[in-house]
């Protein structure tokens, strides 16, 4: 579990994120919403220790984040990104191979290869394998850099401890139907290998669907908590999102459904 | 890495040892290929004391001069391709290279400080280094100019890079003016050899030249080699790596640390040879991709591979005269480099 314990990160003279306080549980998808500049990326980065804080702290397993080398917390988390390029070209499978390169133990090439294939199929890019990754769409792009997360994360890389996946606008630019299977397919995640998720996402509908918990951000507070059927109120998503909403049950999930109004 | 690319390097390092051999044939004066054979067995039996002149004479040209000419070529090149290639990775730009963190202009400015004063200086410098006092002076040029530029791009322990490339920039161009000012107060004498060291030559090449440069070189270069797979992390951006792991900042030190030593001892043996370093990396990309767990091996290797073929044409072209190499570098990289460029029609190896 990650514990996140009263942060403050302060940026210049400004306080981006102030007295910020919940946990990350593995097997749990955990939905970070909020306005643009609320203070969900700099979050994220704090808790990815790219970011240092200026007050609280945040202990990853027991053990505070700061004790960990970046070699061990490359086995324990991967991160997507929300903006990213390369440098020079390079072919799918090698970027997607370097999710192999923090594993410390030897690892054969047929087992890179199989967790290459195998991380490429669950992203629906299995036959882009030797595509040159910069010729890809932006959304596609995005998919081959959750295969390489997936192949970070994998458990034939690193047993033990528990681990975690961040993503950062992880839907951004992807089409609604890789949307749907992005966000499933992490959700499986969580289900099956245990695999705790952080994700900062802006359409509310499919955090109602996912996620199995809810922050909402506001000018770098908490203003909500907790799951997606306590934390959508049409109050609270005036009051922390800026918009007018109507919430109904999901005629099939159960879930909140949202249907947002022209203020 | 997969199979392929472990033969294409397996490939070049036996035509790396093929030019080596051909180069010793290569030359203003021929040495039959009997008697290469002869000289090396003189060489070897009796360390080059024949009883024949004519092959006491060629075991001389072989192996005092020729051999050690083309080693110091040879891992010069590898030295300035392998940096260049680092180099480029580290700033995520194509058009980065060594020059570009202010090593080159550093070295020249000490340089031309040293040949324009020599006069003045030598009274201070002890009599065993008198010979290579210009050697010195460029590699201590390299070596401040570049930690100049480091330091200059640090804020709280971080290295910012587009900082350290502009304060690069920045300085080369001080470094130029000022020796500018040297060259205006330089003699023709002085001129002369100002304008022959800033096109490069092997011609002074010797054992003793190969013993300093070699040990730093190839060290340099292997240790760079270690940062492959750091500088294959760092393509996807400073932040994406150390999500992967890597310890960015340590890699940059290295890489920066590595570099100005390899560049300054290179700069040192044989003079200012540019295009090497940007080139050769970009034409191991072109032929095989961006993968630096290869790109580095076969920059290294290319390099040498090039240095060699040039440094050859450069000593028989215009014989018994010899062409600076720096001239030759571009004059045959910059053809084929544009041939391999505008041939290459994939829009994916387009930047």
């Amino acid at each position: 579990m990650i514990e996140i314990k009263g942060i403050d990160v302060v940026k210049g003279n400004r306080k981006i994120i102030e007295d910020v306080s919940f946990s990350i549980r593995p097997s749990q998808f955990t939905v970070v919403l909020g306005m643009n500049g609320a203070g969900k990326t700099t979050l994220l980065s704090a808790i990815t220790s790219r970011e240092k804080l200026s007050k609280g702290e945040i202990v990853w397993d027991r053990k505070r984040l700061y004790d960990f080398d970046l070699k061990d917390l490359a086995v324990r988390r991967a991160v997507l990104s929300q903006k990213f390029s390369l440098g020079f070209p390079m072919k799918v499978k090698e970027l997607v191979e370097m999710g192999c390169y923090p594993i410390k133990r030897k690892i054969s090439n047929i087992e890179k290869k199989e967790l290459i294939h195998n991380a490429l199929t669950e992203v629906g890019m299995r036959s882009f394998l030797n595509r040159d990754f910069i010729s890809l769409s932006g959304g596609e792009q995005k998919r081959v850099l959750l295969a390489k997360c997936l192949v970070q994360l994998d458990d034939k890389c690193e047993q033990g401890d528990s681990k975690y996946l961040f993503l950062d606008e992880p839907t951004a630019s992807i089409d609604i139907q890789h949307s749907f299977k992005i966000l499933q397919l992490v959700k499986e995640l969580t289900i099956k290998k245990g695999i705790g998720v952080f994700a900062i996402l802006h359409d509310l509908n499919l955090a109602a669907q996912f996620a199995d918990k809810i922050i909402i951000l506001k000018n770098g507070r908490i203003t909500h908590k907790g799951s997606p059927t306590e934390v959508f109120k049409e109050t609270h998503i005036e009051s922390s999102l800026g918009i007018k909403s109507i919430i109904q049950k999901h005629p099939l999930f159960g879930c909140p459904h949202i249907t947002t109004l022209p203020s | 890495m997969n199979i392929k690319a472990n033969t294409v390097l397996v490939g070049m390092v036996v035509l790396l040892l093929a030019v080596i051999c051909f180069s010793l044939f290569v030359g203003a004066y021929s040495v039959p290929a009997s008697d290469i054979i002869k000289s090396f067995k003189a060489a070897l039996v009796s360390s080059g004391k024949s009883q024949d002149e004519l092959i006491g004479v060629n075991t001389f040209l072989l192996f005092q001069i020729r051999l050690p000419r083309i080693l110091l070529s040879g891992i010069t090149g590898a030295g300035l391709a392998i940096t260049g290639a680092a180099i480029q990775g580290l700033f995520r730009n194509p058009l980065a290279d060594p020059s570009l963190i202010g090593i080159t202009n550093g070295a020249m400015l000490f340089a031309v400080f040293a040949l324009v004063m020599m006069g003045s200086i030598m009274a201070f410098i002890p009599e065993f280094l008198q010979q290579s006092v210009v050697a010195i002076f460029a590699f201590g040029g390299s070596i401040i100019s570049t930690y100049i530029v480091y330091f200059l791009s640090q804020r709280g322990g971080k290295t910012f890079v587009v900082t350290m490339l502009l304060a690069g920039i920045a300085l080369s161009a001080l470094a130029a003016a000022v020796s500018g000012i040297f060259i205006y107060l330089s003699d023709e004498q002085q001129l002369r050899d100002i304008t022959f060291w800033t096109l490069g030559s092997f011609s002074g090449a010797s054992w003793g030249q190969l013993f300093i440069a070699a040990p730093v070189i190839l060290l340099g270069s292997f240790a760079l080699d270690r940062f492959s797979v750091s500088l294959n992390a760092i393509l996807l951006g400073e932040n994406e790596a150390e999500y992967l792991g890597v310890d960015v900042e340590k890699v940059k030190s290295g890489i920066i640390l590595l570099t100005s030593l390899v560049v300054g001892v290179c700069i040192a043996m044989s003079g200012i040879i540019g295009f090497v370093g940007l080139i050769i990396p970009h034409f191991i990309r072109i032929l095989k991709g961006a993968d630096y767990r290869f790109l580095m091996k076969a920059s290294a290797l290319g390099g040498a591979i090039f240095m060699i073929l040039a440094d050859d044409l450069a000593r028989t072209i215009i014989a018994p005269a010899e062409l600076p190499i720096g001239i030759l570098s571009a004059l045959i990289g910059g053809p084929f480099f544009l041939w391999l460029l505008m041939r290459t029609n994939q829009e994916r190896l387009m930047i």
